[in-house]
């Protein structure tokens, strides 16, 4: 508890919408930076450390489709740029994730870390049978995009945690005004 | 209504990124490269830290033997005094072989060492991105070795960073040999660090151990450099009309930190 995810806040004010559209590209550009330099250190056989499904999945809660699809494909983008991927497949994967948490937005509840922990698993699942199978690696799906996913799901409540402390930080200002 | 028109908005500019990418690369090469050389800085900042501290690290433990050493060497001086002598024989022997050696190299291409500076984002995908690029002559499609071993070949450049296509990535393929019997293959990426020898038939003679190296006849490498040694043999099934055989890189794909380029002039791979 204590985390300011909960489903259905939307931030109305284009302005802000925007401005947080913008920290979430950031954020994930250090992330995608930081996956990619120290990427090996966190690596586990064919599975890592990744921040940016439960990024997505933190942003898709609060944020509507005008300004949120936008960031999410921004983020899309930049993975690309990191990796042999075939092109296409990390902003599709990125997109199915987002427009999955938008429509599910009103039957989930996400303020309890069990939670977080439930919603990322499920979602990661989407991404990367996306990923493993638009890259003809399938065979890697059982057992390890399984374990990637749940390893997503275990270290959400970490990330979701990071998020909202940056965001707060970030924004607490114009909170107050 | 409005989700829906942002929804078709967005599904026309997935079609549109993707489509200039695949039909149109060179519209967006420019704008592809200049990130890929501001992430290559920023990767190649971010992994210097680690570096230095590993490096501190050495050098500290280093120092705890360097007391020991230095009595195990006073006494091996003595003996070597003596075998200076012989070698100097051999050393004058190995200036003419040195300057042969030369000539080869200089027919084959310069080497550019480069630095590690990033891996892929995928983990089941293996390639690096080394600190240069088109500004030193490389090209999609040269060779790239460290220490002992064939390493995989470079993939796509930009002005001073290149991905690399390591051997172990399922997507990699370079023509070999068992340089025992000269039997002919393809070394294959496995995934984790691993490579296989595809179509090698049954009756052809494999035994763990057997140095692989390439053949040549793929036009990205040169004859003769190590790629590895079998690891496992397996004949599988009746049915299979081919071996199935393990092969361990020379080279510790996981644990690259430097890397040399054979450049080349013709580039075997376009650029996308």
């Amino acid at each position: 508890m204590g985390l300011i995810s909960y489903p259905g806040q939307d931030n109305s004010e284009p302005v802000k919408t925007y401005k947080k559209a913008f920290l979430v590209i950031c954020l994930g550009y250090i992330l995608l930076l930081i996956e990619t330099t120290l990427g090996l250190s966190f690596h586990f056989g064919q599975i890592r450390l990744d921040g940016l499904v439960p990024l997505i999945a933190w942003y898709g809660i609060q944020h509507p489709l005008p300004g949120g699809i936008l960031a999410v494909l921004g983020l899309g983008i930049l993975s690309e740029q990191m990796s042999a991927m075939p092109y296409g497949l990390y902003i599709l994967a990125y997109a199915g994730e987002y427009l999955m948490i938008r429509y599910i937005l009103n039957q989930i509840v996400c303020a309890a870390a069990w939670q977080q922990m439930m919603l990322v698993s499920f979602l990661s699942i989407e991404v990367i049978a996306v990923l493993l199978i638009g890259s003809g690696a399938v065979e890697l799906l059982w057992p390890w995009g399984f374990a990637q996913a749940l390893l997503n799901g275990i270290i959400a409540p970490f990330w979701f945690f990071v998020f909202d402390k940056t965001n707060w930080l970030i924004f607490s200002q114009d909170m107050r005004s | 209504m409005t989700a829906y028109l942002v929804l078709a908005v967005v599904v026309f500019l997935i079609f549109v990124v993707v489509g200039l990418r695949f039909g149109s690369p060179a519209v967006v090469s420019p704008v592809k490269y200049f990130f890929m050389d501001l992430t290559g800085y920023l990767q190649k900042g971010l992994s210097g830290p680690p570096r230095w501290i590993k490096n501190f690290w050495r050098s500290y433990l280093a120092l705890q033997e360097v007391e020991l050493e230095n009595k195990a060497l006073r006494k091996e001086i003595n003996q070597l005094e003596k075998e200076i002598g012989r070698y100097r024989e051999a050393l004058i022997a190995n200036v003419r072989y040195k300057m042969l050696l030369e000539i080869k190299e200089d027919a084959g291409g310069k080497v550019i060492a480069a630095n590690v500076v990033g891996v892929d984002l995928a983990p089941w995908l293996a390639t690096i991105t080394v600190d240069k690029g088109r500004k030193e002559g490389i090209k999609p499609g040269m060779v790239v070795m460290s220490g002992s071993g064939v390493v995989g070949q470079t993939l796509e450049t930009s002005l001073h960073f290149s991905k690399v296509l390591l051997l172990s990535d399922y997507n990699s393929a370079i023509a070999a040999l068992i340089q025992r019997n000269r039997a002919r293959g393809i070394i294959k990426g496995a995934g984790d660090g691993l490579c296989r020898l595809a179509y090698v038939e049954k009756v052809v003679d494999v035994e763990v151990g057997d140095r692989i190296i390439t053949s040549g006849t793929d036009g990205i490498s040169s004859k003769g450099l190590l790629i590895g040694k079998v690891s496992s043999v397996t004949r599988g099934p009746i049915s299979n009309l081919f071996q199935n055989i393990m092969v361990t890189p020379a080279v510790d794909l996981k644990r690259i930190e430097e890397v040399v380029i054979l450049v080349k002039n013709q580039p075997f791979v376009e650029s996308h």
